[in-house]
């Protein structure tokens, strides 16, 4: 089981992990800037979970770096975006969001917008 | 008795400006610019005007609002980034990305723009971002001097393209 490939549905959330550190992606209203979702030159996606399959515990990795965004598979694919479930040895629920227009900052931008924050840890 | 019978004009890239117009020289360290009515236009060439008057101008560097000098501060500290400072592999910032965007930040503070936050990308990119009740922008500043513009009511993105600095400067003054 936890090596097949599911499809992820419109109606799952994504989640992506924020740099909370000095300097960070994080403002003080707890909203997320575009940079979160910016691909990195040699990047062809951007990594996240399927919060289904997953737990902010996990995810998150490190309470100390990190904070949790959630996206809907439905807002991304508004943007012509599209996410994939790309399990890794130590992370069955990773997925990847991938697109040509996930390189322009008017996209990521708009999907920082999208992002809400996970209250966690509370 | 030319210069008195003569009506003076101002010329810009743009054309001609009668000098009986209400205007405003601006002459920073980045440029020049004309405020007609305290609205920019931007100029950004020397000034001359016809005939014999002649116009003073001096180096005018405008007091930072707090806010601005507190992102200015926090725009500097970005040259103290080693690479791979976010522990994926991020760039550092250009000298002169940092540079253009300060010197951006001093600009259009002189309007009050509510400036909000600031980061460094993953690229090794700067954006600066303003924001009110309503509405929002994010000025993107890049290697070889490639810089965007992102406005937003709201959540809705209403333009992305090249910075127009008045356009920017409209959008956090309409009512």
């Amino acid at each position: 089981m936890e090596n097949d490939i599911i499809e992820v549905k419109d109606e799952d959330r994504l989640l992506r992990r924020v740099l909370f550190t000095d300097p960070n992606y994080v403002r003080e209203d707890m909203t997320v800037t575009s940079f979160a979702f910016k691909l990195r030159k040699e990047e062809e996606g951007l990594s996240v979970d399927i919060e289904r399959l997953t737990t902010y515990e996990k995810s998150i990795v490190s309470v100390e770096k990190y904070r949790l965004f959630a996206v809907s598979c439905k807002d991304l694919r508004n943007l012509d975006l599209d996410c994939i479930h790309k399990p890794l040895p130590d992370n069955y629920a990773h997925a990847e969001i991938s697109g040509s227009a996930l390189n322009k900052n008017k996209v990521s931008s708009q999907l920082s917008k999208f992002a809400v924050y996970i209250n966690y840890p509370k | 008795m030319p210069a008195l019978a003569e009506r003076t004009k101002i010329k810009t890239e743009t054309g001609n400006i009668s000098s009986t117009t209400g205007l405003n020289f601006y002459s920073g360290c980045t440029g020049a610019y004309i405020f007609l009515w305290n609205s920019p236009i931007d100029v950004n060439t020397s000034m001359f005007a016809s005939g014999s008057i002649q116009i003073q101008t001096q180096c005018y560097i405008p007091e930072l609002s707090s806010k601005a000098k507190a992102t200015l501060h926090r725009l500097y500290s970005f040259k103290q980034l080693k690479l791979n400072w976010d522990g994926n592999g991020a760039l550092v910032p250009e000298e002169e990305v940092i540079q253009t965007a300060a010197n951006f930040l001093f600009l259009l503070d002189e309007y009050d723009l509510p400036i909000y936050f600031t980061a460094p990308g993953p690229n090794g990119e700067i954006v600066l971002e303003y924001k009110n009740d309503q509405n929002s922008a994010e000025v993107f500043f890049e290697r070889d001097n490639f810089s965007e513009m992102l406005l937003y009511n709201g959540d809705v993105q209403i333009y992305a393209g090249k910075v127009e600095k008045k356009m920017l400067i409209d959008h956090f003054n309409q009512h």
